[in-house]
């Protein structure tokens, strides 16, 4: 017996696996397929048969990939989510050397080991957790707009750190013992918070990509 | 029937030609201009799309998702003030290739 809904189910399933990746061409296409079947259907023709050439009509997942690969992700929001991941990953590699630092330095005292590893926790937490929060942004100059912003946020924080805040920590008295735990914690946050941002404006783009998963 | 050539040439002027009645969708489009043509213009269906997708992002066309009669999700596009002036432009330069062709047919006759 022909189950119409599993038939479309597969073709969807087959269409993804063959890279039509992102929601709105997918949603749209399945639209298509679906008035299709229905005229088709009402004209007196079975289901199976009316899927088949639904099916046919439309055309091939790798001839439809390549004709979307020329639309569907522009450059800039590529760009900003290169640039979102580029931010991530070098606050985080250094973010964890800081850390190995702030655990293995004698100078640094129990809080301030707890700190270092709470705002390494919050890194961990918010890369593997936050693509699942964000709202699918479908409209990519907005996307890239957004990304634009988190990088931005996520290197002009770590500027700002370095010219106005980081000179103050290096200010304390001639004799006594310099603040090494203290600024090791100061810059973990301050580079935490840079691959939080690094995260956001790729997890936006990855977010864009996941009603495909859910509706399958 | 069509060359492939002459339909993908023809497909962004008729769209926005079509457009410009009103706002329609993908499936529709389709049917019209195989209406219009008499069944001589076919495009492939999956095409359409990309193409749609090109011209809303050269900020000719616009979408917007709605309902089908039936309740179920529709993406409808219409023309913008850019697409508009493009499709003029297209008359135009169709008309110039028609008045030419017309010209030289007339000729050859005498």
């Amino acid at each position: 017996m022909f189950d119409l809904e599993q038939s479309l189910t597969e073709w969807r399933q087959e269409m993804i696996r063959k890279g039509i990746g992102s929601p709105v061409p997918l949603e749209e296409l399945e639209g298509h397929v679906r008035e299709d079947i229905e005229r088709q259907i009402k004209l007196g023709f079975t289901q199976e048969h009316s899927f088949a050439t639904a099916v046919r009509k439309i055309g091939g997942a790798d001839a439809l990939r390549a004709e979307f690969a020329r639309t569907c992700v522009p450059g800039p929001v590529r760009l900003v989510a290169l640039a979102g991941i580029g931010c991530a990953v070098f606050a985080g590699l250094f973010l964890l050397w800081i850390w190995g630092n702030l655990l293995i330095t004698h100078r640094s005292d129990g809080a301030e080991r707890m700190l270092g590893s709470t705002a390494v926790g919050l890194v961990i937490l918010s890369w593997w957790f936050g693509p699942r929060f964000f709202p699918v942004v479908r409209r990519p100059w907005i996307r890239s707009a957004l990304g634009t912003a988190c990088c931005v946020a996520g290197v002009g924080g770590v500027v700002l750190f370095v010219k106005f805040i980081l000179p103050s920590l290096f200010n304390f008295p001639v004799r006594s013992d310099p603040p090494v735990g203290k600024v090791l914690v100061s810059v973990a946050w301050v580079l935490s918070a840079m691959a939080i941002f690094g995260g956001m404006a790729w997890g936006l783009e990855k977010a864009s990509h996941k009603t495909i998963k859910q509706n399958v | 029937m069509l060359t492939k050539e002459l339909v993908a040439a023809s497909t962004e002027p008729l769209i926005l030609s079509i457009l410009a009645q009103g706002e329609s969708y993908g499936y529709a489009l389709i049917q019209e201009v195989k209406r219009r043509s008499g069944d001589k213009i076919e495009w492939t269906d999956g095409m359409l799309y990309p193409v749609l997708h090109r011209m809303e992002r050269r900020g000719l066309i616009k979408a917007r998702w709605g309902e089908s009669e039936t309740g179920r999700k529709r993406k409808y596009y219409a023309l913008k003030l850019d697409g508009k002036q493009a499709m003029e432009k297209h008359h135009e330069q169709w008309a110039l290739v028609s008045a030419v062709l017309s010209g030289l047919k007339k000729e050859s006759y005498v």
